[in-house]
């Protein structure tokens, strides 16, 4: 489209094209509506250049629709299933007021109960352990009471107790992102099973897989232990690791690997997307696979070593692998066993 | 899975040429067959013989096969258009020296489309980082609808719903779904308009 009859296309003209375009991918498109539009389309050059400039519009919407997904995840849920949908942290604090209620209503309700009851056995009870999941299908928000907020990895899961002097989460496995609320006079604890990581107030992302924990911290410093060598009554100093670090706990192995990464990085992905910058086919793959070990990733050895800059919203592996695919022009063959990338 | 796989290589193979919504496909044949009395008319209606429109019009489609790249024209009917007003044009002049131009049509819409193929362009750094401010525009854009609109859009272009399942999921009646999406393609088409 050169410039000159670009300028000439009114906001009247790409409205009248628009309207058109609406009415043609209406599900209750007549005969007649398709003749009507072609007599449209005939009566002046420029509306078919109007009509074609609105039909991309709407057809190469495609190349923002990861983006769009991520930043609008609220309107994708579309107030059907308020449960599961990936969303910025801004986009959710006004669902966040409720357990903010919940909490003003449960110290109320303590309160009553401390003054009525204050010498029964219940009262030394420990708070109500609260359990969150992330089902596979996106990363879930969760506001803890005390404020904090978790990010979980599909198919994580964890429990959370608030106590008198202490925060206590427990990682069942997979992979949590925490933005912890500083309190001084109640130290954040994750517990792995293997490892307990204690915090102030910090950005730190914790990994418990089948055969390993890693640690990693955006912000602040956390503090790691290993539960087994305090519990035989040799407690051995804990590890500190500050920003940037990943450690990474093997099991069996008494210390951790090492390795940096930019702190940005850590927990990129608990906006709901995976962030690749310059990364090779077989890593990306490999994150993909990491999110959703059920079903292996076959790629084309040939593949292996090209590179991709970009991100994509987390979903489910066909989801995810489609949209990579598509976006590098590769093909993706989905059987029962497996998936496979190859060259189109 | 596999079938799946098959299925949609097999209805790339075919001589399928998209439709507006870019979400169905339709045969060239059925495309023609539901436009041929619009376009018939508007020939006789220029060069005032009927016999010789149809023969025009049966020109049409045979350019618009050789024209038609899906890569590159998002209306197909928007072509048959341009190419029965070039052709009428001709007529009427009797001049023959546009036979060129509505085959080069769909390309003029991309600039360099003929040296750099669809599957190159993602992996030019260049396009993609005018592709990179495009997104960032439409987001923009999209951010700064009313958020009933930008919904209304989403739902329809991305999960595949129609008219009718986007009212049903929000509860807004068809009509005024249908004055939400013009309302955001009105916001979003000035930005294509400026390539």
């Amino acid at each position: 489209m050169d410039e000159k009859k670009s300028d000439t296309l009114s906001e009247k003209l790409l409205a009248e094209a628009a309207e058109w375009h609406v009415r043609m991918t209406s599900d209750t498109v007549s005969d007649s509506d398709i003749e009507r539009h072609m007599d449209w389309l005939l009566g002046n050059p420029l509306h078919a250049d109007a009509y074609e400039i609105v039909a991309s519009t709407v057809r190469d919407a495609t190349d923002f629709e990861p983006q769009a997904r991520v930043r609008f995840a609220d309107d994708f849920a579309g107030g059907i299933d308020r449960q599961t949908p990936a969303s910025f942290l801004h986009k959710l604090l006004p669902k966040w007021e409720w357990p903010q209620v919940a909490t003003a209503l449960a110290v109320a309700a303590a309160v009553a109960f401390i003054s009525v009851l204050p010498l029964t056995s219940f009262y030394d009870a420990p708070e109500a352990e609260h359990i969150y999941s992330a089902d596979a299908r996106a990363v879930k928000q969760i506001k803890l009471a005390d404020g904090s907020r978790v990010s979980l990895m599909p198919g994580a899961t964890i429990s959370s107790r608030m106590l008198a002097d202490k925060r206590e989460v427990s990682l069942k496995g997979g992979r949590a992102f925490f933005e912890v609320v500083s309190d001084k006079s109640k130290p954040f604890y994750v517990d792995t099973g293997q490892r307990l990581v204690r915090v102030v107030g910090t950005r730190f992302e914790v990994y418990a897989a089948a055969d390993f924990d890693r640690v990693a911290v955006n912000e602040g410093l956390v503090s790691v232990s290993d539960k087994r060598a305090a519990a035989e009554g040799t407690p051995r100093a804990g590890i500190m690791i500050e920003p940037g670090m990943v450690a990474l706990y093997q099991d069996g192995k008494e210390d951790p690997q090492i390795s940096m990464k930019s702190p940005d990085q850590v927990g990129a992905w608990a906006s709901g997307v995976l962030v690749f910058s310059d990364s090779r086919l077989g890593e990306v793959m490999q994150e993909i696979h990491q999110l959703h070990p059920e079903k292996p990733i076959a790629l084309d050895p040939s593949l292996a070593d090209r590179t991709y800059s970009g991100t994509i919203a987390i979903a489910d592996a066909e989801t995810m692998l489609r949209h990579l695919t598509n976006l590098l022009s590769l093909t993706l063959t989905v059987t029962d066993s497996e998936f496979i990338v190859t060259a189109r | 899975m596999l079938d799946r796989v098959k299925n949609k290589q097999k209805a790339q193979e075919g001589q399928r040429v998209s439709d507006v919504s870019g979400s169905e496909h339709t045969t060239f044949d059925e495309l023609f067959q539901k436009r041929r009395a619009a376009l018939v008319r508007f020939v006789d209606s220029k060069i005032h013989n009927q016999a010789e429109a149809e023969e025009i019009v049966q020109e049409v489609f045979i350019k618009f096969r050789a024209a038609y790249d899906p890569a590159q024209v998002a209306a197909p009917e928007a072509l048959l258009a341009r190419i029965a007003s070039n052709l009428v044009i001709d007529r009427v002049r009797g001049a023959r020296a546009r036979a060129t131009r509505e085959e080069n049509w769909g390309k003029i819409h991309i600039e360099g489309a003929d040296e750099c193929s669809a599957k190159d362009a993602s992996l030019d750094p260049a396009r993609a980082l005018a592709a990179k401010q495009d997104v960032q525009a439409a987001l923009q854009v999209l951010e700064a609808l009313p958020s009933k609109t930008r919904q209304i859009f989403l739902l329809h272009r991305f999960e595949g719903l129609s008219h009718a399942e986007v009212a049903a999921r929000t509860g807004i009646p068809k009509s005024t779904i249908e004055k939400h999406m013009i309302r955001a393609i009105k916001a979003l088409a000035p930005l294509r308009q400026r390539e």
